[in-house]
């Protein structure tokens, strides 16, 4: 790495995790989490994502990271590669240059994947019951397991994916060697609520259980506590020094009524978090839409164990119930940066500063996933807002 | 006994719904009483939802609930639904496959007695266009979640302008990302985030108050 990349590696990271610890860094750091702006911005089509990993991990990024001085950004704009879901026969996700336009966001077929019938077998052993039941009928190679065809399926589905994580880590040197850049996470991992939630039973789906059967909810929840911890952790590599990106679904405001919260999605969510935290694991608490209404809940977790990210939260009492313990970034709405003007912009991000970053513990960011419809000018205009007002 | 079965509906108790829909069609009660009935308990729900005491999940609920009670009641009436004389559109914007929140708005405003010309998802400006002179609607909702797909709906109200029907309809739209600035951008009539304020602002605009 040259000296001077290695030099603005280090303050970058030095800043960014100082802001992590509640601390005062010399700057606010600003964190982008770009996904389709990335992709726009660097002329190429969403196909040419999904099916290209050069084009995702290296040429896009180069474009990107060229350009907008980002302390720490959210690594290549997208998480699928389409040939891994083609070469099992994903029959849950579409493609732009397959079943959708060149440029039409990926989708997710939102269904019952899992029946209420299921349950049992799950709690009694998720990896058999995913492998044997799930994967079958969320691939069509899989549909008979244990088939010459579905363990060929496996195998390249299995290859696919190493591909994609060494693609990955070459990609992470290469942003930190030329660009002095990094990612803001490592590691995945969900809130056991919405493991069930999203694409196990969807979303109809586990509104009906926690009424039909609340019992059976709890249990395949408490089966994805260790889980989920060990999850975050592996594909985290181990890494402690970043947090572990969890993206909240279905515990935004107003899916469930408070009785419900406290009840389904907060215990085994806390307890992950613990858990991961007991480990030295700080969580991205990505909390998209609106969570005011759970703010004193949140605050029971252990100080500095998370981020905690507002979109729609009001960000005043997120300030009052959490600031000084937890680490706070946003939220930049995503309208003012797509149809906005870039003074505009400005304005909102020094009133951010201005208003909640004084004491330390503040990260600028958006506050939700970039899409490709951001002006470039307004992203940029974010980025200068804190260089201009954000010293400490 | 009418009560009982309204506060079931309120109060989301599936089972105890099912279970008195099927005690009054065996004592001989009309299907469309129980509809009426069905339909004060899905407003209650409405109103709670509005006050803060019900959430989305309860909304879902009362939406499988009335399902629920459709089913059982399908065999006793010509499933025709009582209708205000006002159609209304709706449809999820191209490039967008978000519809739990356009599915909740229909399902309130078919229980208010609204005919629904659901469009479904990933709808293109043209079809809105065509199934305008197709019904003669006058009220369009158009449902978009993803920013990306706003310009989407600013090319539906320019096209709906260019096939002359502008003034013909009042064009709502709806979903997470609207607000003021955006619902300028479009140039659409009226945003509204809140499903069950997004019905009552419809409610007006059929009555003629808007």
């Amino acid at each position: 790495m040259s000296t001077d990349k290695l030099k603005l590696y280090e303050e970058r990271k030095t800043r960014y995790l100082k802001a992590l610890d509640c601390g005062k860094p010399d700057r606010v750091p600003v964190v982008i989490t770009g996904a389709e702006f990335i992709i726009k911005f660097a002329g190429f089509t969403l196909q040419d994502i999904y099916y290209d990993p050069e084009v995702n991990y290296f040429k896009a990024m180069d474009a990107f990271l060229q350009r907008f001085d980002v302390d720490a950004h959210f690594g290549a704009p997208m998480l699928w590669w389409g040939g891994l879901h083609d070469a099992v026969g994903a029959v849950y996700l579409k493609f732009a240059g397959r079943e959708l336009d060149v440029n039409t966001q990926f989708q997710y077929i939102e269904g019952e994947y899992m029946l209420p019938e299921d349950y049992d077998a799950f709690i009694e052993n998720p990896t058999e019951w995913i492998l044997t039941t799930f994967l079958p009928r969320i691939h069509k190679e899989f549909t008979e397991p244990g088939s010459y065809r579905a363990n060929i399926a496996l195998i390249k589905g299995a290859i696919a994916r190493a591909m994609e994580l060494e693609v990955l880590a070459q990609a992470a040197e290469k942003w930190a060697k030329e660009y002095g850049s990094f990612t803001a996470i490592t590691g995945l991992s969900k809130a056991p609520f919405d493991t069930l939630g999203d694409t196990l039973r969807g979303l109809k789906g586990i509104m009906m259980d926690i009424r039909r059967i609340p019992e059976k909810v709890k249990a395949a929840m408490e089966v994805l506590v260790p889980h989920n911890i060990y999850y975050g952790l592996a594909t985290a590599g181990g890494d402690t020094e970043f947090p572990v990106f969890i993206p909240l679904h279905r515990g935004a405001f107003p899916f469930l009524n408070p009785k419900q919260w406290d009840e389904f999605y907060w215990p085994t969510l806390k307890r992950v978090i613990e858990g991961l935290w007991e480990r030295g694991k700080r969580t991205l608490f990505y909390a998209e839409g609106d969570w005011t209404p759970y703010l004193e809940k949140i605050a029971e977790l252990p100080d500095k164990s998370i981020v905690f990210h507002v979109d729609r939260t009001d960000m005043d009492k997120a300030k009052k119930i959490l600031g000084g313990r937890f680490c706070l970034k946003g939220n930049v709405p995503n309208s003012l940066l797509s149809i906005g003007k870039p003074e505009e912009v400005k304005d909102y991000v020094k009133r951010l500063i201005d208003t909640y970053a004084a004491d330390g513990g503040f990260i600028v960011d958006s506050a939700a996933v970039l899409q490709a419809d951001s002006n470039p000018r307004n992203v940029e205009a974010m980025i200068e807002a804190v260089y201009l007002y954000g010293k400490y | 006994m009418d009560n009982e079965l309204i506060n079931a509906v309120a109060e989301l108790d599936e089972e105890k719904t099912l279970f008195l829909v099927k005690e009054r069609i065996k004592a001989g009660a009309k299907p469309l009483e129980i509809v009426e009935d069905c339909r004060r308990g899905v407003e209650i729900v409405g109103r709670r939802y509005n006050d803060g005491t019900y959430y989305l999940s309860d909304l879902i609920m009362s939406e499988e609930i009335l399902r629920g009670v459709m089913e059982i009641l399908k065999p006793y009436f010509p499933p025709k639904n009582p209708s205000q004389g006002t159609k209304i559109i709706m449809g999820t914007i191209e490039g967008d496959i978000h519809d739990l929140g356009k599915n909740i708005v229909i399902y309130l405003l078919q229980s208010a007695g609204f005919e629904v010309i659901d469009l479904g998802v990933d709808v293109e400006p043209k079809v809105f266009v065509e199934n305008i002179v197709k019904t003669g609607a006058k009220i369009v909702g158009i449902s978009v979640l993803l920013t990306f797909s706003i310009s989407s709906v600013k090319k539906t109200v320019d096209l709906i302008k260019k096939a002359g029907l502008r003034d013909k309809v009042k064009i709502i739209i709806g979903g997470y990302p609207v607000n003021e600035k955006i619902l300028e951008y479009t140039g659409a009539d009226y945003f509204e985030n809140d499903v069950v304020k997004a019905v009552e602002l419809i409610k007006r605009i059929a009555e003629g108050k808007l």
